[in-house]
């Protein structure tokens, strides 16, 4: 069951931030490397990221960095017979969705 | 003190418990000086891959370079890792050549545990200062107390487990990387070979317990504390020689993991279980008890958790995170771990058992010392150590018997944690939560 679920987790974590890549380079295209990201006229950063990574996310360039990173996060589906150890890296497989 | 004995005195007036102890001394420091020796070798290569002269062999793993830094209250940030592997070397070095001070690798054992080092005058000061100081103690003519010997072999054993070979796993890790658990192949014959997942240092344990964020033993003290998994068994050491190949270690693993005790192997034994196959995850669900089955169908590891080599320390650096992590008391002899040597069949492991009895964890012996010619050694070790260091020796060789013994002594120290009740899952909702 536990197996069962962090195939799961990571199969739909490695989607979900091919997507938030897919969704980031999009947006470089349209607006440039150096577009401003976060949340106008407060002291704040992208909480989540900030919180896992302690970065701060101020441009489009940051966001494509700290997708690289997620990315290194994202392990090996456990295999069939004899697999490693999975429950910690579906953690990362949830940490590297978060951000 | 001294024990009636029937046999003769010896030159100038050493009875027989005095010869007993110095040959047990003896074996202690062949043992130590094993291990320690294999640390020196690393340590100087260390040394010479920070200085550039290492031809085939660099720093392989910064990481765990500069944690073990910090655990020796280095100043690394901002440094390059030659400067840093420079002074953890010279430092290491240091603790074999110090003649004054002591140990500073006793500093990573829980508080509580150094203070009763303190107390029972064991802590070690050089490797090599200790060795000799002990080796001198065995020769003719020079101490005539088989108790005072007794406590060098403790001593001794320390300088190894919390010297030598702590200070060797270091080095290793730093130098060949820290393993993690991979899969790899045990071919008995070219048609039989056997897949295995071995490589569980006690830094893969905590990933593999909490990913890279919260990699700790937390979930492992939970289980324990929750009664999912009884408690922790570590089998050091070789086969049994008097008995069939394999049988005592495989019968006592299996044993073990039906009680819902975890098992935690170094060195030999490691293969033996391979042979059954209990190294692989899914053995869990076939042999392992309901509470260990869960815990180990969650995170997907086997019930039998291969380390390292014999030589390394995993098992003591693994008590000390687990007291470190906190809710199982706060000495290792408080801890419901019990180790278990299938064979004295070499100095080493006797050396690494006085060195975890001395630490605080019950030593579960498959044979016997070479103790018999004196009752006095022999109840020292088996009875009256325990006074001093909260351990002791146990000869059960039988390999169920002592499953059933390991099951006792962990029961033993969950009840004195006050942990040995099934505590059901409970869900938490937001009103339980804000009581917390």
């Amino acid at each position: 069951m536990s197996k069962l679920i962090c195939t799961v987790a990571i199969d739909g974590a490695t989607a979900i931030v091919a997507h938030a890549v897919n969704m980031v380079e999009e947006a470089i295209k349209q607006k440039g490397l150096d577009a401003a990201v976060g949340f106008p006229n407060t002291n704040y950063y992208l909480p989540v990221i900030y919180s896992f990574t302690g970065k701060k996310m101020k441009t489009l360039a940051d966001l494509r960095g700290i997708l690289e990173e997620a990315k290194t996060l994202l392990p090996e589906k456990p295999s069939e017979n004899v697999c490693l150890p999975y429950f910690g890296n579906a953690l990362d497989a949830g940490a590297a969705l978060s951000i | 003190m001294e024990s009636k004995n029937t046999l003769p005195k010896v030159s100038i007036g050493a009875n027989a418990d005095i010869i007993t102890a110095k040959n047990f001394l003896r074996e202690v420091i062949g043992g130590t000086c094993a291990h320690s020796n294999h640390g020196r070798h690393l340590v100087l290569q260390l040394k010479e891959a920070a200085q550039g002269k290492a031809q085939d062999c660099q720093i392989k793993d910064e990481k765990a370079l500069r944690r073990a830094a910090k655990l020796y209250g280095m100043e690394e940030e901002g440094r390059s890792a030659e400067e840093v592997a420079l002074e953890l070397s010279n430092l290491f070095l240091g603790e074999f050549s110090e003649q004054e001070g002591f140990l500073k690798t006793l500093k990573l054992a829980p508080k509580k545990r150094q203070g009763i080092w303190e107390a029972a005058s064991l802590k070690p000061n050089g490797i090599d200062r200790t060795v000799v100081e002990a080796m001198q103690k065995t020769t003719m003519g020079v101490d005539g107390d088989y108790l005072d010997l007794l406590h060098h072999a403790l001593q001794v054993s320390l300088a190894d487990g919390w010297g030598g070979s702590r200070i060797a796993s270091i080095c290793s890790d730093i130098l060949f990387g820290t393993p993690f658990p991979a899969k790899s192949a045990i071919e008995n014959t070219p048609a039989n070979n056997k897949q295995i997942i071995a490589g569980f240092s006690v830094d893969a344990i905590k990933y593999a317990l909490g990913g890279r964020y919260r990699a700790s033993f937390r979930l492992l003290n939970d289980a324990i504390i929750s009664n999912r998994i009884l408690g922790i068994a570590g089998i050091v050491g070789g086969n049994n020689t008097k008995q069939k190949i394999d049988d005592y270690t495989n019968t006592l693993t299996l044993e073990l993991i039906k009680r819902n005790i975890l098992v935690l192997q170094t060195g030999c034994p490691a293969i033996e279980s391979a042979n059954v196959k209990l190294l692989k995850p899914e053995a869990a669900l076939e042999y392992a008890g309901d509470g260990l089955k869960e815990v180990c169908e969650t995170v997907g590891i086997p019930p039998v958790l291969h380390m390292s080599s014999a030589g390394d320390s995993d098992i003591l650096e693994t008590a000390a995170e687990i007291v470190f992590e906190g809710g199982l008391g706060d000495d290792i002899a408080s801890l419901p771990i019990v180790c278990a040597v299938p064979d004295l069949m070499n100095e080493e492991t006797l050396a690494i058992g006085c060195c975890h009895v001395a630490s605080g964890i019950d030593v579960v012996l498959g044979n016997n010392f070479h103790v018999s010619d004196s009752k006095a050694v022999g109840d020292y070790l088996r009875n009256k150590v325990r006074d001093e260091c909260g351990a002791s020796f146990h000869f059960i060789d039988d390999p169920i018997k002592a499953a059933d013994r390991i099951a006792e002594l962990i029961n033993q120290a969950r009840d004195a944690l006050g942990i040995n009740k099934k505590s059901e899952r409970k869900l938490f909702d937001m009103k339980d939560r804000r009581a917390l």
